[in-house]
């Protein structure tokens, strides 16, 4: 039969979405609805004394207020673990931490009453001082918060989280090197730029089950947190799916609309909903992290790494959110793409008065790197040796053992590596570049490469993700996932898996896709695993209905199911026309079996050997099944009057094991390099004490349509996709944010020979050093 | 945010309209395309009880040409019609190519031209709602005392940011205001007050109804630049008109006028005094841009770096002026 797997099949959603018919979380509308406002916190950092909601709640059509006393003591984290214990309040208790924190809720017949009701609370509140700067609140700044890393081995204040991992003689490498650099790089404070805002509507039935949906990446995970927070059971909270509108990490873990809505909805009886503004979300929800890194690099003539000493700081905000998990992550995306015979890495996420932060596409990985790799091309200029030649010196070959002993299998970087320089003419663009930096153009060519890898999924809540093919009798068949669709494709992925398995067009296939209720548990949208995990749950459910279809078509045709193979709906033996429909041997099989349609069922999780995932304070312990490598070359124009990088083209070489959809690979590689194009060049949220200055996309310089940047993709595959045998594929939706941002930076090195060591990159302080009278 | 409700009027004459903004004076508001005063009222910056709609007043769409009077343009000529109009595009190409520089193609199809002169200044400190500004305390253009982008000062640093109207102050083109069955004419520049609190000079229960452009002289060149972070959307961050007539090879008349830059367009009246009589040589172009750059101070209450704007202000100028001198050197 034809293949289903492997083909650039268009997303089965997309219909849905150009019409306008997909159902977002905004759409939903629920007779006798509320609608909910938050009121947040004016001080990055007060005692609460007073919140009197006496004034509010006497205006008409306010239908409930809660503050904190009605959630006192209750707290949620990214990670809730005996070491980093939730910490953050899902309404402030007796102190606020962050301009934006919220203090109370409301929920009232119409927006504007609601909006009314927020004016209308007192809050009494004593300021505290605050810190915004992650050093200030290292040495002098405020306590954040009362309870300290109990192991602190350092006279540092306000960590949030420290992840430590040395292995190799660090000493020796560094006295014996021929080269030694010591940079620190810096990452801006970024946001995921969703398009559709954060939302949720929550509905307490009088049988007392909660329903809620919610604008979110995993409903398992989104349960969880719900089911915890307002303290009744997994099975009485039933999140419906809702189409999502981006995410990019920052929707994963709860938030506090979510639990104030839900909160609303009990206290009422009446559904509610909430919709944050996007000036909301600009200001006071999660972006990503931004991280100071101190790089040292010990290098021998030739270009090989011999150590690296490496300190990660990452501003995390008044909670802990994901901070303490970047930091670990930052450790593996050092030690990913090349070997370091030799390192001592520490990591610390620091609290400050700021707004919490969330992973965000890449999730540590673009911040290091970009530090990396631009040290790499530093070290190379030093050295005397082109860029290609001292990643391929460096860079790790099939069947090499991480530090935390984890195998990285049919590694194809190296292929990358040479291919993508092939490709691009890499070494010849590059010393032209390198020839014209002091001539008298005025717009400077710059190439650069940038190298990169990531891991495909780990453990943590829920671990894992089953599947349920049940066959119709005409012989289609619906899939049964948890797996919520982000916009990545999840539910074209599983569908072409289930076809291929079957025999069926994926028009064949219908999908029922994240509800808590009707479908199984999935590993959910977010942890770069969702393909490999739910991908091959779905692939063993379809397997054990293949199985059983092929059994009872045995029995009709006289024949060994291993000699029949289906196509088109219909079962044949292989090499003849002999055949019969599918509905045919799916109707034997229910007449043969009491009434049993058939129903198959599969379910998967990684690490099979770990019973957990890897620790996040000393980076021990299996961290993932596979991880993805690859490089990415940018070509930049510098204009050197204004300062102006235009990112041209960009070349993309991956392996992404087995590709199970190449457009929708290729897709994820274009949203990818864009949003890197708009963090090298133009995006920052800028803060000052503590407020967004910039909460809007008007003001956010996130890149328009007509500055997308023109991509080509080299798609090397390193794994096959076979029957029964879990297939790899290896991670593609997020590890290609950093290469192509560290090429953009090295590309603008290229042009210019100024290596910036901050992002957004700003050429204007160096250029205008040469601009005289500037200062009239 | 939702909008505030309000009462929504459309006349069907200018005296109509005339009545209209008599009737509730300072309570009411003029809406052409809105795309300047909904989001100001969203953030409830302006919260009229009246908004009276332009558009169904007759006349006011209007382009005409006349070698005599020049160019009439209605004030609610949609800037996307600016923008794609053949007549203004051979004559004024510079009009033409500020209207396409603003917003985005969506925004273009509902925004006016008189929308576009009249928008208010703005900061990156006030162009925020209610809920954002819990967090500070009220700035001087929002009715407080302070300057939240320049912390000594006492008066507001709010920025124009229209792109429309420096063309038009360049090539001396005029506005029309209507009250009460008369016309005023006055010089665009005219309605400005320089503050960026109070943007323009008070002309309450007046409709500004037309703009009108004289036909240039001379052989001219006519040009707009805009400094913005994106290639789209964006408010110019810096931007420059200017209007250059030859009489052979001498400079007969120059103006050159900024946006971007401060609380109003800024036009540079040393230009002609530097330039006229004299040849545009790469010397002289240098010397107006500097006269630009000195008079350009623009503070940090908009995205991207003051000084890139001003360097940019220099910079833009030095290119138009040169690139009006190359076809002639060609030739």
């Amino acid at each position: 039969m034809d293949r289903v797997i492997g083909e650039r099949i268009p997303r089965i959603d997309g219909p849905l979405k150009v019409t306008g018919e997909a159902t977002y979380t905004t759409d939903i509308s629920l007779p006798g609805m509320l609608f909910a406002r938050i009121l947040r916190s004016p001080h990055p950092h007060a005692k609460i004394i007073r919140v009197d909601v006496a004034r509010a709640a006497k205006i008409p059509g306010v239908k409930a207020i809660i503050t904190g006393k009605d959630a006192w003591g209750v707290r949620h984290g990214f990670v809730e673990t005996p070491r980093y214990p939730a910490d953050q309040y899902v309404l402030a208790n007796d102190r606020v931490r962050y301009v934006g924190e919220e203090v109370a809720a409301v929920a009232a017949v119409d927006d504007d009453t609601a909006l009314e009701a927020l004016d209308r609370i007192d809050v009494e509140y004593e300021e505290l001082p605050a810190v915004f700067d992650l050093f200030e609140a290292m040495s002098e700044g405020p306590e954040i918060h009362p309870v300290q890393l109990p192991d602190l081995a350092e006279p540092y204040k306000n960590i949030a989280g420290r992840c430590a991992n040395s292995f190799g003689d660090v000493e020796s490498a560094f006295k014996h090197a021929h080269l030694v650099r010591k940079d620190r790089f810096e990452t801006q404070l970024r946001t995921h730029g969703y398009l559709e805002p954060q939302a949720t509507v929550a509905h307490y039935d009088t049988t007392g089950s909660l329903h809620v949906w919610t604008s979110g990446m995993g409903v398992f995970r989104k349960r969880m947190h719900l089911s915890t927070a307002l303290g009744i059971p997994d099975s009485r909270v039933h999140v419906h799916k809702a189409w999502v509108g981006g995410a990019f990490g920052g929707k994963i873990d709860l938030f506090s609309h979510e639990f104030c809505t839900s909160l609303l909805s009990m206290k009422t009886g009446r559904p509610v909903r909430f919709v944050a503004e996007r000036e909301e979300i600009f200001s006071y929800f999660r972006h990503g992290q931004p991280m100071v890194v101190d790089l040292e690099t010990a290098m021998d003539k030739k270009g090989t790494l011999l150590g690296q000493k490496v300190r990660c700081y990452n501003n995390c905000g008044a909670y802990r959110g994901s901070g303490a998990v970047c930091v670990f992550l930052c450790w593996g995306f050092i030690v990913l793409p090349y070997r370091i015979p030799a390192l001592d890495y520490i990591g610390y996420s620091v609290y400050t008065n700021n707004p919490v932060r969330a992973p965000q596409r890449g999730h540590g990985a673009p911040q290091i790197r970009y530090a990396v790799e631009s040290q790499l091309d530093m070290l190379a200029e030093e050295l005397g040796i082109d860029p290609v030649e001292i990643r391929l010196r460096n860079a790790r070959q099939k069947g090499e053992i991480l530090p935390n002993s984890d195998p990285i299998g049919n590694a194809g970087l190296m292929e990358c590596i040479q291919k993508a320089a092939e490709r691009t003419d890499f070494c010849e663009k590059y010393e032209k570049n390198r020839s014209r930096q002091t001539d008298d153009s005025v717009l400077k060519q710059g190439i650069g490469m940038g190298v990169s890898s990531y891991f495909t999924g780990t453990l943590i809540y829920p671990n894992n993700s089953a599947a349920i093919v049940k066959l119709n009798d005409d012989g289609t068949a619906h899939l049964l996932t948890g797996a919520l669709d982000t916009g990545q494709g999840a539910e074209t992925i599983l569908t072409q898996i289930v076809g291929q398995e079957l025999g069926l067009k994926v028009e064949d296939i219908r999908v029922v896709a994240a509800d808590t209720e009707t479908t199984p548990v999935d590993i959910g949208s977010w942890i770069s695993g969702l393909t490999y995990v739910t991908g091959n749950a779905v692939k063993k459910a379809a397997e054990e209905a293949r199985g059983l279809l092929l059994l009872s078509a045995a029995k009709e045709l006289e024949a060994n199911p291993a000699d029949l193979e289906i196509r088109d709906r219909r079962i044949f033996v292989k090499g003849t026309d002999k055949s019969i429909s599918s509905a045919q041997a799916i109707a034997r099989h229910i007449r043969e079996n009491q009434g049993d349609p058939i129903i198959g069922r599969g379910s998967f999780r990684g690490l099979k050997d770990a019973a957990i995932g890897p620790s996040l304070k000393n980076a021990k312990g299996a961290w993932s099944d596979s991880y993805a490598f690859d490089v990415q070359v940018a070509e930049v124009e510098v204009d050197t009057r204004t300062g102006k990088i235009t990112v041209k083209r960009a070349l993309t070489a991956h392996d992404c094991g087995f590709p199970i959809n190449p457009l929708l690979i290729e897709g994820q590689i274009d949203g990818q390099v864009s949003m890197a194009k708009g963090h090298a060049t133009s995006e920052e949220v800028i803060m000052k004490n503590g407020m967004t200055l910039n909460p809007s996309f008007l003001d956010y310089p996130m890149p328009i349509a007509t500055e997308m940047v023109e991509n080509e993709y080299l798609h090397i595959t390193t794994e096959e996709y076979e029957t029964h045998k879990e297939f790899v594929t290896k991670e593609v939706g997020e590890g290609l944010v950093s290469g192509v941002l560290a090429a953009i930076a090295n590309a603008v090195a290229n042009a210019t020979g100024i290596h910036l060591t901050k992002l957004p990159l700003n050429l204007e302080r160096d250029l205008d050093k040469t601009d005289e009278g500037t200062g009239s | 945010m939702n909008l505030p409700h309000f009462n929504y009027h459309t006349p069907g004459s200018l005296d109509e309209c005339a009545a209209l903004m008599k009737t509730f004076r300072e309570q009411a508001v003029l809406v052409a395309g809105g795309t300047d005063l909904y989001v100001r009222m969203k953030h409830r910056l302006a919260t009229p009880s009246h908004v009276v709609s332009l558009g169904r007043i007759p006349g006011m769409h209007q382009i005409s040409f006349d070698p005599a009077r020049g160019l009439t343009l209605g004030a609610i000529v949609h800037l996307s019609v600016l923008a794609g109009s053949h007549l203004v595009k051979e004559k004024y190409p510079a009009l033409a190519e500020a209207a396409s520089l603003v917003a985005t193609g969506q925004i273009r199809n509902m925004a006016t031209l008189g929308g576009n002169v009249l928008q208010e200044t703005r900061c990156l400190y006030y162009n925020r709602s209610i809920l954002w500004k819990k967090g500070v305390p009220s700035c001087i253009k929002r009715g407080g005392t302070v300057c939240h982008s320049v912390p000594q000062s006492k008066r507001c640093f709010a920025v124009y940011q229209g792109d429309i109207a420096p063309v038009l102050i360049v090539l001396r083109g005029k506005v029309f205001i209507y009250a009460d069955k008369e016309a005023e004419e006055m010089p665009v520049e005219d309605i400005f007050t320089g503050q960026g609190k109070d943007p323009f000079k008070r002309t309450d229960q007046k409709i500004v109804s037309a703009f009108t452009v004289p036909a240039l002289p001379y052989p001219s060149y006519t040009a707009y630049r805009k400094y913005r972070l994106r290639d789209g959307i964006d408010f110019p961050l810096a931007g420059c008109a200017l209007a250059l007539q030859m009489d052979g090879k001498k400079i007969m008349d120059l103006r050159i006028c900024l946006t971007g830059i401060g609380s109003s367009p800024i036009l540079i009246k040393q230009a002609i005094e530097i330039a006229h009589g004299r040849e545009l040589t790469p010397t002289l172009a240098k010397d107006l841009s500097d006269a630009a750059f000195k008079e350009a101070h623009p503070v940090a209450n908009l995205g991207g770096n003051p000084d890139r704007r001003r360097l940019m202000i220099r910079q833009m100028v030095q290119e138009m002026l040169n690139g009006a001198a190359a076809p002639k050197e060609a030739k």
